[in-house]
């Protein structure tokens, strides 16, 4: 769960930094399209996250894109394969292609590594000889419907939380009113933080309904719908709810108001708790993240203001120092840039000190970011934005991988033989049947991911498309949690992990960042998440050694 | 012998108030320690006694957190195992360091390789390797590739690198432990003769018959402290076992009951008809063993005894012959066949092969039985999980802090437990253990002997492989001897003794 929330951090931070830099970071326009890209992402990652639980490897994702992007234009426009046929066709190919790797890894061992790099390499080359190198594209003539699995809109994020709220409602419930097996006195703090800790999930989950379902307070009507897929005569068609023009934005004011009524006392619950636990361990903690949200307040009121005056070929007398409007917009960027790092950082400092000292403060973390989350996102008009239908695809396959991963017996399995495939063959587990379902898994992730890609974009290169995805999928699952050696992951991880890498590319074009510079922020910042993760290990291991060593030192 | 610690001459290496913590654990605390010229010091402890963190810290390979090590007299500070090798101290791992995939000359001179205009002198290397494997008695070419060497000769090579690179004091951790008798020996020959030289040797072992036949001194460590010394006379090993448990214990562990004669009438769980062994092949092996027995697999190491288990528990597969658990001939492809049919495997290799061992306890003790208690053969069913867990925990005596603890943390013998522990919640007919008590305390090995006799008092057919003679004899119904992957002899009651053992484990009968 540390992991999850690190990732959280960094995205967080990225999205502030960006927001507080520009008001187009959230924009209707920018936050649909970030979302969509998130998504397709996100689908290779929780693919390749199957492979890499394994503790292998699979470097053939790009070019499986690249081959699906290909074959699907080719076999709709110019074979006039019925789509849906054509859907099924590549999807079987996919999970074919997987199947391939996983025979080659577990009954020839070789070495996965090996394996999927001549598939990188072979599926690329395949693709271009088969299109002769020349652009591919579905035309204008299935925009109302082959494409509308890319590019449609079923409906907006405050009808998403509508239903997803009332689905975190019901499992709350569910599993709050489950009995517990574990003894534990009902009057202990222990026990009372795990009562809040379930009772908080079905809260959440209700205040979400209640911002979904504020939208259709002014009233609804029932209408067409947009077309979401046409095949062979057949509509699907998304709910075709249609709502008064003006209670377009009402969700994002109640998202605003109920986030702030709901944050400001969770947070002095949250803070008299942790006092009480442990105030000596809270009070530093407490000081920074006062501090530097005085500073970042500052930063809004005066620097931002400031940058967005500057214009780069003027001269600016900063002080003493006489600067160029240049210089001068990238010493704010770097000022602005720490202090948001710093409140997050503070944020991450308080919640684990004070985690550490009381359990309640642990059982109310949950709650205190989804309020918070919600108050911040209040601010903008997310609420009124289109869910594309790539996000849909995602929560279907993410809530299924992540079921597959932690309820049931085969994703226990892939976990052990991750870790120690040799102990897992020992207790009788078929290890090589479920190294090839995780390649399979990953292929078919990967073939989707190819069939929305194309259809999204509408124009394939053969040499090009997709090139380099299976590495923005990898680093997407270790950035999520994912150990390469093996056995360690999460999927919601891997999920804000993708999420990281496109809000960090759309940051850089938002920024004026030079677009060259992508490919060397992007490894910076991997590089620093990877060692954050390694110094705040180290930091927490010699704490407890050092708590320990006093402890024995009164005993 | 050589009674250095006297007062009046500057001990060869002294430590004082030596302290080292890790989380969770005090591993030394104010442990104090003399070695001098030419002296064997044993070292000896249950495990998490604090040996081998006190023999790294010597190494150089940890730091220590306060306390001071003198070398001659003079304060050194020893903060890498490059300056622990130019002070003179060499450790041999317990698992060896060597690369197989190099010569042995290579080997003996990695990282330290003499050179002639910047490339690599190999005449010297051979020349010098050469006189460093005579002193040490082996009789290898230096080219030869580690690997193609026997453990045995491996040790040997490690030993003659240590005194290549001028080591006066040579630390060894377990160097017997996977070593067959033959091997062993000739390690105390090199011993003794390293000691005639002046090289000061401190000897970690579990095998206590071994300290009393080597050891000058012997330096008892409980719990992270000195726990007192012996000298001369004194070594003896009662003295040795109630200092390192802190309380007498009997010599040895003796069954209460061994199984009753109405067993030999009980058709038999287990039964290996004519297998062959894939590393074996020219040898068919057939044995039985009935519910309520224990039989024990003797023999020497590389006899064919944990390749003759794993056959028969699927893991690799036979060239021949079946395998029936309560009559019915089970499926060899894989160990899911024998898991299904009522079998458990307690393997030779906790570490790699019986745990997941960043795992949790609760996912390890549930591992094999996940798939029988699932809900329609998918979902996992935790409650059981944890129900099963608790019930192991509390039946083997685990001890752990909660069912979550993570098992590379635990002590050898509650890993132990645990791989014990995943078998026994799926209450099988017939288990196989290979080397159950391998690294684990004395404490631990009892409970591991007691809960042994248990299962089989309750029914279950046991067959287990040791290299300990006294556990072969202590625990076994019958004892059959393998020798050169064949079953050279079957002992029962009575003719149960080390000399006959030995007699059908070497083939000299």
């Amino acid at each position: 769960m540390n992991k999850v929330l690190g990732i959280f951090g960094l995205l967080l931070f990225v999205c502030l930094f960006t927001t507080v830099m520009s008001d187009s970071f959230v924009s209707e326009y920018n936050l649909y399209n970030i979302t969509r890209w998130s998504a397709l992402f996100g689908i290779l990652s929780i693919g390749v996250a199957f492979v890499i639980i394994t503790g292998g490897i699979d470097l053939s994702i790009g070019s499986v894109v690249g081959l699906v992007a290909c074959l699907l234009p080719m076999l709709v426009t110019e074979y006039d394969v019925a789509p849906w046929a054509a859907l099924l066709i590549v999807m079987v190919i996919a999970g074919a292609l997987g199947l391939l790797h996983g025979i080659l890894i577990t009954r020839l061992d070789l070495q996965p590594f090996v394996v999927t790099l001549c598939g990188l390499l072979f599926y690329r080359g395949f693709a271009r000889w088969m299109t002769d190198d020349g652009t591919l594209g579905f035309g204008q003539e299935y925009d109302d419907g082959l494409r509308l699995l890319a590019i449609g809109k079923p409906c907006s994020w405050a009808t998403m939380l509508l239903i997803g709220g009332l689905g975190l409602v019901i499992w709350g419930i569910w599993k709050a009113i489950r009995p517990s097996s574990t003894h534990v006195d009902p009057a202990s703090t222990e026990a009372r933080a795990a009562r809040l800790r379930s009772w908080s999930l079905p809260v959440i989950g209700a205040f979400l309904a209640l911002v979904g379902a504020s939208r259709f307070f002014l009233g609804w009507e029932l209408g067409e719908g947009t077309v979401l897929l046409q095949a062979g005569g057949y509509q699907i068609r998304s709910l075709g709810i249609q709502v008064p023009a003006d209670a377009v934005d009402v969700p994002s004011r109640v998202m605003r108001v109920a986030g702030t009524i709901l944050f400001i006392p969770l947070v002095l619950w949250f803070l008299i708790a942790a006092g009480r636990g442990n105030l000596k361990r809270v009070r530093w903690p407490v000081a920074a993240v006062c501090v530097s949200l005085v500073l970042l307040a500052l930063c809004v009121w005066n620097l931002v203001p400031l940058y967005d005056r500057a214009a780069a070929d003027d001269l600016w007398q900063v002080g003493v120092l006489r600067v160029s409007g240049n210089a001068l917009k990238s010493g704010l960027m770097a000022v602005v840039f720490l202090v948001v790092g710093a409140s997050i950082g503070a944020i991450g400092w308080l919640l684990s000190a004070a985690a550490s000292a009381s359990p309640i403060c642990k059982a109310l973390i949950p709650a205190l970011i989804a309020s918070g989350v919600l108050m911040l996102l209040g601010q903008t008009n997310f609420a009124a934005t289109m869910v594309p239908m790539p996000v849909l695809f995602l929560i279907l396959i993410a809530i299924a991988a992540s079921i597959f991963l932690n309820q049931t017996i085969y994703g226990r399995y892939l976990f052990a033989l991750g870790r120690n495939e040799e102990a897992a063959r020992y207790s009788g587990i078929d290890t090589k049947r479920m190294i090839v379902v995780a390649y399979v898994l990953c292929a078919l992730a990967a073939g989707l991911g190819g069939i929305l890609f194309s259809l999204d974009v509408n124009s394939v290169q053969p040499s090009g498309f997709g090139n380099f995805y299976e590495l923005y999928a990898i680093a997407a699952a270790v950035l999520g949690g994912c150990s390469l050696r093996g056995g360690e992951g999460n999927v919601l991880g891997v999920v804000i992990g993708a999420a990281v890498m496109r809000v960090l590319y759309n940051a850089i074009n938002i920024l004026g960042i030079s677009t060259k510079l992508e490919f060397a922020i992007i490894g910076l910042v991997i590089l620093a998440g990877a060692m954050v993760d390694v110094v705040v290990k180290r930091v927490i291991a010699s704490r407890a050694a050092k708590a320990d060593a006093a402890q024995v030192a009164n005993r | 012998m050589i009674a250095t610690s006297g007062s009046n001459t500057v001990p060869l290496l002294e430590v004082r108030s030596l302290c080292k913590r890790f989380p969770g654990v005090r591993a030394l605390h104010q442990v104090d320690l003399r070695l001098g010229a030419g002296e064997v010091l044993a070292l000896v402890g249950e495990n998490g006694a604090g040996k081998s963190t006190l023999m790294k810290i010597l190494a150089g390979v940890q730091p220590p957190d306060e306390g001071e090590i003198l070398i001659d007299g003079r304060r050194e500070e020893i903060d890498g195992v490059s300056r622990a090798m130019e002070l003179g101290i060499s450790l041999i791992h317990q698992e060896l360091n060597l690369s197989d995939n190099l010569s042995v000359a290579a080997n003996i001179f990695l990282g330290r390789e003499p050179t002639r205009w910047g490339l690599i002198d190999h005449a010297t290397i051979r020349r010098e390797s050469m006189r460093h494997l005579s002193a040490v008695g082996l009789d290898v070419s230096p080219d030869t590739l580690v690997r193609d060497l026997t453990i045995g000769r491996q040790q040997m090579v490690e030993i003659a690198k240590a005194l290549s690179a001028d080591a006066r004091v040579l630390i060894m951790d377990e160097p017997t432990s996977s070593l067959s008798h033959k091997e062993s020996e000739a390690l105390f020959r090199v011993v003794r003769d390293l000691r005639r030289r002046g090289v000061s040797v401190i000897y970690i072992s579990h095998r206590l018959g071994e300290v009393e036949a080597l050891a000058d001194r012997v330096m008892v460590m409980r719990d992270g402290e000195n726990a007192g010394e012996l000298v001369g006379e004194q070594i003896d090993h009662d003295a040795m076992v109630s200092r390192m448990v802190g309380r007498d214990v009997s010599r040895f562990y003796e069954r209460s009951q061994k199984a009753s004669p109405e067993v030999s009438s009980r058709p038999p769980a287990l039964e290996v008809q004519g297998l062959v062994v894939p590393e074996h092949p020219r040898h068919a092996i057939s044995l039985a063993v009935r519910p309520g027995e224990i039989v024990g697999l003797a023999g020497l190491v590389g006899a064919g005894r944990t390749e003759l288990l794993r056959c028969v528990f699927g893991v690799t597969q036979p060239l021949g012959g079946s395998v029936r658990v309560q009559g019915k001939t089970i499926d060899l492809r894989s160990p899911a066949g024998p898991i299904a049919n009522g079998m458990g495997l307690v393997p030779e290799d906790r570490k790699e092969q019986g745990l997941v061992i960043d795992f949790p306890v609760q996912t390890n003790v549930s591992l094999a039985g996940l798939a029988s208690q699932a809900r329609n053969r998918l979902w996992i069913n935790f409650d059981a999980e944890a129900q099963d867990t608790r019930r192991s925990i509390e039946r083997l005596r685990i001890k752990t802090p909660t069912p979550q603890q993570i098992v590379r943390y635990l002590s050898g013998g509650n890993q132990q437990k645990v791989v014990l522990g995943k078998w026994l919640s799926m209450n099988p007919g017939v288990l196989l253990l290979d080397e159950p008590t391998r690294g684990i305390d004395i404490g631990a090995k009892e409970e591991i002997y007691s809960l042994m006799e248990t299962l089989a008092a309750e029914g279950m057919a046991i067959l287990f492989v040791s290299s300990e003679m006294e556990e072969v004899i202590a625990l076994s119904d019958r004892v059959l001897v393998m020798h050169e992957g064949q079953i050279s002899g079957e002992l029962a009651g009575a003719s149960i003794t080390e000399e006959q053992i030995m007699n059908l484990a070497t083939g000299s009968t």
